[in-house]
């Protein structure tokens, strides 16, 4: 019977993160004039299943919290307590107690239990003082009174030790098999400290000394016996009548302390729910019928009512059929449920990135031997060989499909990065005294699980600086006549085969003078007719920050340097526009993954390489007229009224070409770092999509080469890094 | 070779893949050996030195090709169907070097092994391990893995020093 929970720990550790995660959106997006009802059901779903977990798991100060803040929240979702935006922030702040206390069961190290003291004291006291204000009624007097006697004691030893006399019944009918009963000992030695064990014939007396409420050690024995056949004795703090009290408790509220069921069964008896003890037993047996073997998983799922009423019951819910006028409705469940994301988690697995990461690498190769299968099938006879062509052609096919659907594995929405951001701007605009909603749009867009994580921290930089530097004080908002309230939207989209994300504010905008005067004063080379772009992109420059007053929030001209260098390690770009009083907006420009790419193949002499086609404007043949002569400088075309450098890439990359001239080849032209060029180049080859493969893990990092990739014939061809060859341009 | 064989798994002796490279005869670990293959489809990289070859699809892996020939400036540099490529696995990666042909594998005891006098020799004298006679043979015993990852070869990224 003894089962290792260890192994379900990371089950745990994940749904819960994801609960806190959901819950915190939820709590984010509440509308506290109108709380929708669905939401606050999430809310509380959110942190009853937490609460759920925490309890099978063991981790009773996680269980202690979110009891409390459950509690609260059951008020709240059924109208007893009217929702302030003090709540709120208490419930956010819960939320990060609850995560540090999970990442230190999670690490193995104890999270500080000052902060859950000080969090559980805080939703005590919004409990109390949101509830009696409120109308009268009997569920409403018995959350008041099952939550307050158990806070005032509880507070003050959120984990103490608790010592037990236990007494049971042995007999061959409960413990058919000598192990049932060792399996038994050995759970409650799992569960804390064994003394003074004496096996008798008919019964077994043992004390223990746990960190576990009697409830729990209920639980554990229930397996066994008839709760008739136990008597659990509290030994660490003597309560007159806790026996009547636990008989109760394996009823209703697994995790509530035997105060606040003793309270909360007197109240309910003063009203006469629960005269008759029978009943109340026999309440006990449904409830632990079919709750029982209920898994974590399935209790944390959509299906509420079971787990409403089932396995995790408490004071509330117990009560809650009792008073008809407090029965929920059947059908904002079920919306709710189809609300809340983590509902879906059912119908999906965990699997680790590098088994995809395989697979991404297998299909790969697939890919490259069926061109390779294709390229040989070109040069047969097709009447000869129909049947082998047109099966190669539905391989092709499915290979592609193949390719896409284990691409998609990786991809996800964006929402992963966008979500913390609702916090962090709520937070942050509190700090700073300003009025800031952020909008979100297009979360839903995918890309690659390995560009989510690159991209958060160069994005959270630039959402802070938009709010400390773009926004202005609420004051000074209105003397420019626009909404006290400022804008931050963060926009995401798929543009071909790239993905734009913008962070727009409708702030001050940049400034173009003092950006200009801090160049001047570092030293940098400016000059009064630079175009705005060229203005805007010296923020990136390191070390350069305008703000007045350096803030903790940002300021420290640390960051632009380095999330644009992030950026561009990603294969991304960065682009600023900006209107003085009317606000930036920023464009991170990246590539939908890292393992594909887009290209066009060019030929240089017998060299393939391949040119990422976000680059590429356009391809041309050149009139001979076009190409002019700059004496010393090299030549330039020009193209639609502009002269472009012309890079002929057999110098670069110190190829024997099979054309000299630029007339003969073909010029194309690629766009890098609001720079265009042109690139001569021999010959068009084709259009193709790469896999793309390090150079480096072999060989090292090649100047004008950003990796390689292997083509249909199973040579091996260079993919060009467009941005260095345009900086080879300029010097 | 039965008795080398046997010797090798002793501890005593070590195995090597000798090849030769004009007239001198080398021999590398064969623990570092992964396979031997024929030169071709060869992927030239821009502005790399001329003993770099280029890079070449090993099944779906780019490998990194090294003429050993232009390196020590030994033998006859041609490429065509007889010429060889021994594919290494050293310091966690794989590279390939062109030789003029591979001609055994060898059990050397450690007797057998012969500190190599100071001469002049294309080969830094820090890559010898020393000198192996076998059947009137000599064999120059390399440090290949030291080789390979070293500043002469520029194979791996040198950290900015």
């Amino acid at each position: 019977m003894s089962i290792d929970m260890s192994q379900f720990y990371q089950v745990f550790f994940e749904e819960s993160a994801e609960h806190l995660a959901s819950m915190e959106s939820l709590l984010l997006a509440l509308d506290l004039d109108a709380p929708d009802p669905d939401q606050l059901n999430a809310i509380f779903r959110a942190a009853h299943s937490i609460k759920g977990g925490s309890g099978t798991f063991g981790f009773n100060d996680m269980t202690e919290v979110t009891h409390i803040l459950e509690t609260l929240l059951d008020g709240i979702r059924k109208n007893e307590i009217t929702i302030i935006a003090d709540m709120v922030d208490a419930f956010l702040q819960a939320g990060d107690v609850l995560r540090d206390l999970l990442e230190g069961h999670q690490n193995g190290t104890i999270a500080d239990p000052a902060a859950s003291l000080e969090i559980r004291a805080r939703l005590e006291q919004l409990t109390a003082e949101g509830s009696p204000g409120q109308k009268s009624g009997q569920a409403i007097a018995a959350i008041a009174g099952s939550a307050a006697p158990g806070a005032t004691t509880k507070a003050p030893q959120p984990s103490a030790q608790h010592r037990y006399q236990i007494k049971f019944a042995k007999s061959p009918a409960i413990f058919p098999k000598k192990t049932d009963l060792s399996n038994l000992l050995d759970e409650l030695s799992n569960i804390g400290k064994i003394e003074n064990q004496k096996v008798a014939a008919k019964s077994v007396t043992l004390s223990l000394t746990s960190y576990a409420s009697e409830a729990e050690l209920r639980e554990t024995f229930s397996f066994f016996l008839e709760p008739e056949q136990l008597t659990i004795t509290s030994l660490g703090n003597s309560i007159p009548g806790s026996n009547a009290g636990s008989k109760d408790d394996a009823g209703y509220g697994f995790f509530v302390e035997p105060e606040a069921i003793k309270s909360e069964a007197e109240e309910a008896q003063g009203y006469g729910f629960f005269v008759e003890p029978e009943a109340i037993k026999s309440e006990a047996e449904n409830a632990q019928g079919y709750g029982f073997f209920v898994e974590p998983e399935v209790v944390k799922s959509g299906v509420e009512d079971a787990q409403g009423y089932g396995f995790f019951v408490d004071v509330e819910s117990k009560a809650k059929p009792l008073a008809p006028a407090a029965v929920q409705p059947e059908e904002p469940h079920r919306r709710a449920a189809d609300k809340a994301p983590p509902a879906a988690a059912e119908t999906s697995i965990r699997v680790s990135v590098e088994k995809v990461d395989q697979m991404i690498n297998l299909v790969g190769e697939l890919v490259i031997t069926q061109s390779m299968l294709a390229e040989i099938a070109s040069h047969l006879d097709p009447v000869l060989h129909e049947n082998l062509i047109s099966g190669l052609v539905l391989l092709e096919r499915n290979t592609r499909e193949l390719q896409e659907s284990v691409m998609s594995v990786r991809m996800m929405p964006i929402n992963f990065v966008f979500s913390r951001f609702p916090r962090l701007v709520r937070d942050l605009a509190g700090k700073l005294d300003k009025k800031v909603q952020l909008k979100m749009v297009g979360e839903g867009t995918e890309l690659d699980k390995g560009l989510i994580e690159k991209i958060s921290d160069p994005l959270t930089h630039l959402v802070r600086n938009s709010l400390d530097h773009g926004i202005e004080m609420p004051d000074e908002r209105i003397a420019k006549g626009k909404d006290p309230q400022g804008t931050i939207t963060l926009r995401a989209a798929h543009q071909g085969g790239n993905i734009v994300i913008q962070v727009v504010d409708d702030g001050a905008g940049l400034n173009r003078e003092r950006i200009l005067a801090k160049a001047h004063e570092k030293g940098i080379p400016v000059g009064d007719n630079m175009s705005d772009a060229d203005v805007w992109q010296m923020i990136f420059a390191p070390g350069f920050s305008t703000a007045a007053v350096i803030t903790d929030v940002s300021g420290r001209g640390v960051g632009m340097d380095v999330v644009k260098r992030n950026i561009e390690g990603l294969g991304g770009r960065v682009e600023i526009a900006s209107k003085s009083g009317e606000g930036s907006t920023i464009t991170i420009r990246l590539p939908l993954t890292l393992a594909i790419l887009d290209g066009l193949s060019i030929a240089v002499g017998d060299q393939i390489y391949i040119v990422p086609l976000s680059f590429i404007i356009e391809s041309l043949q050149p009139k001979a007229e076009d190409i002019k002569e700059i004496s010393g400088q090299g030549q330039v075309i020009h193209v639609r009224g502009e002269y472009l450098p012309v890079i002929a890439l057999h110098k670069v990359f110190g190829i024997t070409p099979r054309v000299a001239n630029p007339a003969e080849g073909i010029l194309v032209l690629l766009e890098a770092e609001g720079k265009k060029v042109a690139l001569f180049v021999d010959d068009l080859v084709g259009q193709h999509q790469v896999v793309i493969k390090s150079l480096e893990t072999n060989y090292r990092k090649v100047v004008g080469v950003s990796g390689a990739t292997i083509m249909g014939d199973g040579r091996v061809a260079m993919i060009m890094d467009v941005g260095a060859l345009v900086k080879f341009a300029q010097a | 070779m039965q008795a080398n064989e046997g010797q090798a798994a002793d501890g005593n002796s070590r195995e090597l893949l000798t090849f030769t490279l004009g007239n001198e005869e080398y021999g590398i670990d064969i623990l570092k050996v992964q396979e031997i293959r024929g030169y071709d489809a060869v992927t030239t990289i821009a502005n790399s030195p001329d003993f770099i070859k280029g890079v070449i699809n090993l099944r779906g892996i780019i490998v990194p090709i090294v003429d050993m020939r232009i390196k020590f400036k030994l033998g006859n540099i041609t490429y065509n169907e007889l010429t060889v490529v021994i594919i290494l696995n050293v310091a966690n990666r794989v590279v390939g070097i062109v030789v003029d042909g591979v001609s055994d594998v060898i059990a050397l005891t450690a007797e057998q092994l012969k500190p190599a006098p100071e001469f002049s020799s294309s080969l830094d004298m820090q890559y010898i391990m020393g000198l192996g006679t076998v059947d009137e043979r000599m064999i120059i015993v390399m440090d290949i893995e030291k080789l390979m990852i070293s500043r002469d070869m520029d194979l791996v990224e040198m950290a900015a020093a």
